[in-house]
C-alpha cells in the first residue's frame, strides 16, 4: 500500500484521496497474486472504465478521472499478477 | 516491396494525395506557432543548419539540434532546386508523411502479427493515419519532428526485431539508415529517449516473454548493446554537440519548478478520461480549434476505438508471440499521461532529482506518440478478434457489418482532415503567405552590400521582440516563430530574443535605445551600432505590436528618421531599409588597446549609460583572472537590486492563504509547499514552539525563495512584511541566534537590507555589490541624480568617494520619485476621468495619490491602460465618506509600452498627483592607476570563410584585446600565427556586454584565426558516421554472400 502511496504523490495527500485509493490499489494487489480472483479484477476495472466513460460523456470530467484513474489502476495490477504467467509461457492460458 | 503489396501501398499513396490535395487547395503553405516556416526556404535552413553555430540568427548562438534538419533540408534543397515553390515542397513532404505512416503502420501489422490479422492490416494502416492523437497531437499540433518520427517508427521497430531476432547486420543498417532518413526527428531531443525506451521495452520483452534461458537473453542483450553502440557511433556527429551544448542552454531557460509546474498543468489534460482515447482537450474541448462539433455525441467514437484496443489488450495477452504487446501498452500509457492520476508521482521525483528529465515535461506529446502505434496493433488485434466472433456465431454480414461501422466512425472522427481544417483553427487556417516585398528587400540588400565577406555586418529588424515569436499583418496573417533567417538571406538578422537573459538584455537596450532620445543621444546609439555590427536596419510596419512586447512601428519611424546617420535607402511594401553610413559601421573584429572593465547590471535600462565613450567594454567572465587590472578602469554595477519598505504585516498570511488554491490549481508545486511550511512556522511561533519554528525556517530557507516561484503569484513586500513580523515576535521572546539567521536569510533572498536602520521608515531603494579588489571607490550615478547614500550601513560623508575592502557590499538610498504631474480636478471626459501616464517607456512604476468621492454604490473603479490593455482595480468606499486620500504604486506589466494612461469610472477626483519612480543604479568605479598607453593598433584584413571561420591579420604595436562581434560561447577560439609561431590566447572574456574578446599581451604582426571549436566535433563525428555505414554496409554484404 505505502509503494501505491509513493507512486500516487509521494506520500503527500493533494486530493485527499490518495490513502484510499492506494489502499485499494494495494488490496488489487493482493488479489491479482491470487489466480482465481484475478479475473474479478480484470472485471471490475472494465466496470469501473465504463462508469468512467458515462461520466465522461455528461462532462463530469472530476468523477470520470476518479473511476478511470483507479479502473485503470487496477488493469495495470492485473496485468502484473499475469507477469510469472507470460514469463513461463509467453503468453497467458487462460484468464 | 512485393507485388503481393503492390496495391495497398498504392492504396496509400492515393489516399495520401487526396489528403494533400485537399489540405493545399488554397495554393498557400501553412506555418506559424512554434514551428515556423519549415519548408519554406530548405536551402537556406541547410546552409544555416550544417554548422552548429548559428550566425544567421544574430548576434549568433549554438543551434546544435540544428543538426538535425540537415538530410532533410539536404534532400528538399534539390526540390527547390528543380524549381518546387514553397507550397510544392511542404504538399510534397505531407505527402511522403502520409504515405510512410499508414504504409508503416501496414507493413509492421503484417510484420508482428499471425495470418489470420493480416487481412486487417490495411484498416490498421488507416487507423494509424486517422485516430484521435494523430489528428490532434500530430497534424494539430503541426511539430514537425513528430510528422517525421510518427512515419519512420514502424519501419524502425520492423527492422529493430529483425536485428533482435535474427542478428541480419542489414536490418541494422537499415535500421541506422532509417534513421538517418528521420533526423529531422531528433531535433526534439526527447524523441532520442522515446525511441531508446520503445527499443529497449521491445527487447526485453523478447527476452523475457518467455524466459528462456541465461545465454539468450545475453544474446540479445549483447545485440542491443551492439546496435546501441554503433547507433550512436554513427549519430555521434549531431548528438555529442547537442547533449554537450543543450543541457546547459536548458538550464538557462527553465528551472526544475517551473518544468514541475508545467507537468503538473499538463496532467489536468492527461487524466484518464482525455489520455485513454488519446485526445488532448486543450486543442478539441477548451480552445475548440475544430470547432463545437466535438462537444457532441461524435465524443462517444474514440471509446468505441478504446473498446476495441481493450478488447485487443486482454485477447494478446492470450497468444502466443504478441502477448508482449499488451505489456508493452500498458507501460507506453502509464509513462505518456505523465503526472496524472494513477502512479503519477515518479515523474515529479525525477525531474526534482535528475534536471535532463525535463525534456519530458510534455510526456504526452513526447512518448505519447507510442500510444496509437501500440494501440493500433491492439486495435487490429481486438477488431479482427470481434470481426470473428460474430462471424462464428451470426455469420458474414454482421461481421462485415462491423468492419464497415469502424471504418466509417475511424473517417468521421477525422472528419476535419478531410475538409482541410487541420492546421489552425477550423474557421481561420493557419495559412501563411510571405509578402513579395520580403524577397525584394533581400536581393536589394544582397546587391547593395558588396563585401559581406571581407567586411561583414548584421541587419537589425526592428521591432525587436525579446520572445522568439512574432505576429505580422500579411494577407494570410502569421503568428509564430520569428523568421527573419530565413527571408533575409544576405546578412545575418537580428530580430528577436533567445531566451538567455545576458544577450536578451544586451538587445533589449539597443532596441530601447532609439525609443529614449531623452535619455540617450545618438552618440551612444552610434556606439550601439557600432558594437552590434549593424549595417542595415529594417523596419517591419506589418508588426502587430498590440499585446506584444515591442512599441508601435509607427514610433519607432519617427525615432528612426530623426537620427542623422541612419539613411532610409529604400521602402518595400512595409519594409524600410535604413543603412549606416560607412564612417559608423563598426566591423566585426576589431581591436582595443584601452578599454574598461565593467561588471554589468543585471538589466537592460542601464546598460546604455556604460556606452558613454567608445571604450571597449570588457566583462572577466566566471573564475577568469584579470589582466592588467590596474590600467584600465572598472565599473561595478549593482549584482541585484530591490525596493524594501520598513512595515511589518500579518496580514500577509491572508494573501499566502488565499493565494495558496492559486498554485493548487497551476501546479506551483514547489509554491505551494512553501507556502504550507510558512504558514507552519507562523503556527509554530504563535505557539511560541521556537524549536520546531527554527526547522521550518530552516527548510523553507533552505533554497533561493526565487526557485519556488512563490514570487511569480505573490508580491516580494508581502513575504518581506511577513518575515519583519516574525522578526518582531522573536526579538520579543529574546530568540537572538533564530533571529540572526532569519535576517541573514531575508537579507540573501532580498526581502530586507543586510544593514538594516530600524528607525527609517522610508522606502529604500537597495542594492547589492561584488567587488574584486579593495581601495577608493568612486561613486557614479546612472539614470539619477547624486543622491545621499547609505554604504554598508554608514551615512557617506560628503564627496564621491569611499573606501571599500574586497567582497559584497550593501549601498542604499531613498527611493526617488519624479516626473511629477499634478492636478487639482480632474476633468469628465467621455463618462471617464483619464490622465496619460509621460514619459512612458516600459517597466515604469509609478505612485498615484488622489483624493476621491462617490455618491452611490460600494466603491469605484479605476483603470492602467497601456496601449489598450486594462489592468482593473476596485477601490471600496462608502458613499457618504466624502473625500478619501489614496496611495497606489502602479507598476506597468509590459516592457515595452508606447502609450498609458490611468482611467477613473465615475467617482470625483481631486488633488491627482503622479510620479514616476526613478530607476537608475548607483556605480562603484575604479580610476585607472596608469595613463593611458600610444601606439597603433590595427585589423588589415577579415576573410570570412564560413559562419565558424575567419581569418584576417591584425598588426598591434602594444598589448590589447581583439574584440570578435559573435555572441559570446566559450567554444570560440582565437589562435594567432606570428611568423609561424603559434600561440592561443587563454584569456577569453565578454566583450561590449555580449561579444567575444582576447587579451593579446604583446605586440607584434599577427596572421589570426577564429575558430568554433565544437565545430570539429561535427565534422570528425560525420567522417566517423561515413565509416560507421561503409563498414556495416561491408559486413552485411559479406554475411549475405556467406549465407
Amino acid at each position: 500500500m505505502m509503494i501505491f502511496w509513493w507512486l500516487e504523490s509521494g506520500f503527500s495527500i493533494r486530493d485527499g484521496g490518495e490513502p484510499w485509493k492506494s489502499s485499494i490499489f494495494g488490496f488489487s494487489l493482493f488479489l491479482a497474486m491470487i489466480k482465481r480472483t484475478r479475473i474479478y479484477l480484470l472485471w471490475t476495472s472494465l466496470i469501473l472504465l465504463v462508469i468512467m466513460v458515462l461520466f465522461y460523456m455528461f462532462w463530469k470530467i472530476p468523477w470520470a478521472a476518479t473511476f478511470g484513474s483507479i479502473g485503470l489502476g487496477i488493469l495495470a495490477i492485473f496485468l502484473i499478477g499475469l507477469l510469472p504467467e507470460l514469463i513461463k509461457r509467453g503468453f497467458i492460458e487462460k484468464i | 516491396m512485393t507485388m503481393k503489396h503492390f496495391p495497398t501501398w498504392a492504396f496509400f499513396v492515393i489516399l495520401s494525395a487526396f489528403l494533400t490535395a485537399i489540405w493545399f487547395r488554397g495554393g498557400m503553405i501553412f506555418g506559424g506557432g512554434d514551428v515556423g516556416l519549415q519548408t519554406y526556404n530548405p536551402p537556406r535552413v541547410l546552409e544555416i543548419a550544417k554548422y552548429i553555430w548559428w550566425e544567421a540568427t544574430g548576434p549568433g548562438s549554438p543551434v546544435p539540434q540544428g543538426l538535425t534538419a540537415v538530410s532533410f533540408n539536404f534532400i528538399f534543397s534539390f526540390l527547390k532546386l528543380v524549381g518546387f515553390s514553397p507550397f510544392l515542397m511542404q504538399a510534397s513532404l505531407f505527402f511522403l508523411i502520409l504515405t510512410f505512416s499508414g504504409w508503416g503502420m501496414y507493413r509492421l501489422i503484417i510484420f508482428l502479427l499471425e495470418a489470420k490479422y493480416r487481412s486487417f492490416a490495411l484498416l490498421g494502416g488507416l487507423f494509424y493515419l486517422f485516430n484521435p492523437y494523430a489528428m490532434v497531437s500530430v497534424w494539430h499540433r503541426f511539430v514537425h519532428s513528430t510528422f517525421f518520427f510518427m512515419a519512420a517508427l514502424p519501419f524502425m521497430i520492423i527492422f529493430w526485431l529483425k536485428w533482435i531476432r535474427f542478428q541480419k547486420p542489414s536490418a541494422l543498417l537499415i535500421f541506422s539508415v532509417i534513421t538517418l532518413l528521420s533526423l529531422y526527428a531528433f531535433g526534439t531531443l526527447a524523441y532520442v529517449l522515446t525511441l531508446w525506451v520503445v527499443l529497449l521495452m521491445l527487447t526485453v520483452c523478447e527476452t523475457l516473454f518467455p524466459w528462456r534461458n541465461f545465454k539468450f537473453a545475453l544474446k540479445i542483450f549483447l545485440r542491443f548493446i551492439v546496435a546501441l553502440l554503433f547507433w550512436i557511433v554513427v549519430n555521434g556527429w549531431w548528438m555529442v554537440p547537442v547533449f554537450t551544448i543543450s543541457p546547459a542552454l536548458l538550464s538557462a531557460q527553465h528551472s526544475n519548478a517551473e518544468t514541475i509546474s508545467t507537468m503538473i498543468n499538463l496532467g489536468y489534460q492527461t487524466v484518464i478520461p482525455y489520455s485513454l482515447q488519446m485526445v488532448n482537450p486543450f486543442y478539441m474541448f477548451y480552445q475548440l480549434d475544430f470547432g463545437n462539433a466535438y462537444l457532441g455525441l461524435i465524443r462517444i467514437f474514440p471509446w468505441i476505438f478504446v473498446a476495441f484496443i481493450l478488447i485487443g489488450f486482454i485477447r494478446a495477452l492470450t497468444e502466443k508471440g504478441i502477448a508482449y504487446l499488451s505489456v508493452i501498452f500498458m507501460a507506453v500509457f502509464l509513462l505518456s499521461k505523465g503526472v496524472a492520476s494513477p502512479f503519477g508521482y515518479p515523474f515529479i521525483f525525477g525531474v526534482d532529482r535528475f534536471f535532463f528529465l525535463g525534456v519530458l515535461r510534455n510526456p504526452f506529446e513526447k512518448i505519447g506518440i507510442l500510444l496509437p502505434l501500440f494501440g493500433t496493433i491492439l486495435f487490429v488485434v481486438g477488431l479482427t478478434n470481434a470481426t470473428y466472433f460474430l462471424k462464428g456465431r451470426f455469420g458474414k454480414l454482421p461481421a462485415l457489418s462491423l468492419m464497415m461501422l469502424a471504418l466509417i466512425l475511424i473517417f468521421s472522427f477525422s472528419y476535419p482532415m478531410f475538409k482541410g481544417e487541420i492546421f489552425g483553427k477550423f474557421d481561420k487556417p493557419e495559412f501563411v503567405e510571405v509578402p513579395a516585398s520580403y524577397q525584394e528587400a533581400d536581393e536589394f540588400i544582397k546587391n547593395d552590400d558588396k563585401d559581406k565577406n571581407k567586411n561583414p555586418g548584421k541587419i537589425l529588424h526592428l521591432p525587436l521582440t525579446r520572445r522568439e515569436s512574432i505576429s505580422y499583418n500579411w494577407p494570410a496573417g502569421y503568428n509564430g516563430l520569428e523568421s527573419s533567417q530565413l527571408f533575409f538571406t544576405g546578412l545575418p538578422s537580428i530580430a528577436h530574443g533567445f531566451n538567455v537573459s545576458r544577450v536578451d538584455n544586451s538587445m533589449e537596450a539597443l532596441y530601447f535605445a532609439f525609443h529614449n532620445p531623452d535619455l540617450i543621444n545618438e552618440k551612444v546609439l552610434k556606439i550601439f551600432l557600432k558594437d552590434f555590427n549593424i549595417r542595415y536596419v529594417i523596419l517591419h510596419k506589418d508588426v502587430k505590436w498590440q499585446g506584444s512586447d515591442v512599441f508601435d512601428p509607427v514610433l519607432t519611424e519617427s525615432y528612426l528618421n530623426k537620427i542623422s546617420f541612419l539613411t532610409p535607402l529604400k521602402q518595400f511594401g512595409d519594409l524600410i531599409v535604413y543603412k549606416i553610413s560607412d564612417e559608423n559601421f563598426g566591423p566585426k573584429i576589431t581591436l582595443a588597446g584601452d578599454f574598461k572593465w565593467v561588471v554589468p547590471p543585471n538589466s537592460s535600462s542601464s546598460m546604455p549609460w556604460i556606452l558613454d565613450s567608445e571604450k571597449t567594454i570588457i566583462t572577466p567572465t566566471q573564475s577568469q583572472q584579470i589582466p592588467d587590472f590596474g590600467q584600465n578602469p572598472a565599473y561595478v554595477f549593482p549584482k541585484s537590486s530591490f525596493v524594501f519598505n520598513q512595515a511589518s504585516s500579518s496580514a500577509s498570511l491572508d494573501e499566502l492563504i488565499r493565494i495558496k488554491p492559486a498554485l493548487k490549481q497551476n501546479g506551483e508545486l514547489y509554491a505551494e509547499n512553501l507556502v504550507d511550511l510558512i504558514i507552519d512556522s507562523n503556527r509554530k511561533l504563535v505557539q511560541k514552539d521556537i524549536q520546531s519554528y527554527e526547522k521550518d525556517i530552516r527548510k523553507i530557507f533552505s533554497s533561493a525563495l526565487a526557485d519556488y516561484r512563490l514570487t511569480v503569484y505573490v508580491k516580494d513586500s508581502y513575504l518581506s512584511a511577513l518575515f519583519q513580523d516574525h522578526l518582531d515576535v522573536l526579538n520579543a521572546l529574546g530568540e537572538q541566534e533564530v533571529m540572526t539567521f532569519l535576517k541573514e536569510q531575508l537579507s540573501q533572498n532580498n526581502l530586507m537590507p543586510k544593514y538594516k536602520n530600524e528607525a527609517d521608515f522610508t522606502e529604500r531603494s537597495i542594492q547589492r555589490f561584488e567587488i574584486g579588489e579593495g581601495g577608493e571607490w568612486e561613486i557614479l550615478y546612472a539614470n539619477l541624480p547624486p543622491l545621499k547614500l547609505t554604504v554598508d550601513g554608514e551615512d557617506l560623508k560628503m564627496g564621491s568617494k569611499v573606501n571599500l575592502p574586497k567582497g559584497e557590499h550593501e549601498i542604499s538610498f531613498p527611493t526617488l520619485y519624479g516626473d511629477a504631474v499634478l492636478i487639482d480636478m480632474l476633468q469628465l471626459q467621455n463618462n471617464y476621468l483619464e490622465v496619460p501616464l509621460k514619459p512612458v517607456l516600459g517597466d515604469n512604476v509609478y505612485r498615484v495619490s488622489f483624493q476621491a468621492k462617490i455618491e452611490t454604490g460600494s466603491g469605484f473603479y479605476f483603470q492602467l491602460l497601456q496601449d489598450g490593455e486594462k489592468i482593473e482595480q476596485f477601490v471600496n468606499q462608502s458613499p457618504g465618506a466624502g473625500w478619501v486620500d489614496y496611495n497606489f504604486i502602479l507598476p506597468l506589466t509590459k516592457s515595452a509600452v508606447s502609450e498609458a494612461s490611468i482611467r477613473f469610472l465615475t467617482p470625483a477626483v481631486r488633488n491627482f498627483k503622479l510620479e514616476r519612480r526613478l530607476q537608475g543604479d548607483v556605480i562603484l568605479k575604479k580610476a585607472a592607476n596608469a595613463p593611458e598607453t600610444s601606439g597603433d593598433l590595427a585589423v588589415l584584413q577579415i576573410d570570412q570563410k564560413s559562419p565558424v571561420f575567419y581569418q584576417g591579420r591584425i598588426h598591434l604595436d602594444k598589448s590589447a584585446v581583439l574584440v570578435f562581434g559573435e555572441t559570446y560561447h566559450p567554444g570560440w577560439e582565437l589562435t594567432l600565427l606570428d611568423y609561424g609561431q603559434k600561440l592561443t590566447p587563454s584569456t577569453h572574456m565578454l566583450a561590449n556586454l555580449y561579444a567575444n574578446a582576447w587579451f593579446i599581451e604583446r605586440g607584434g604582426d599577427f596572421d589570426f584565426s577564429i575558430y568554433f571549436k565544437p565545430q570539429r566535433i561535427v565534422n570528425a563525428g560525420a567522417l566517423v558516421a561515413m565509416f560507421g555505414y561503409i563498414g556495416l554496409a561491408g559486413l552485411s554484404l559479406i554475411t549475405k554472400k556467406k549465407a
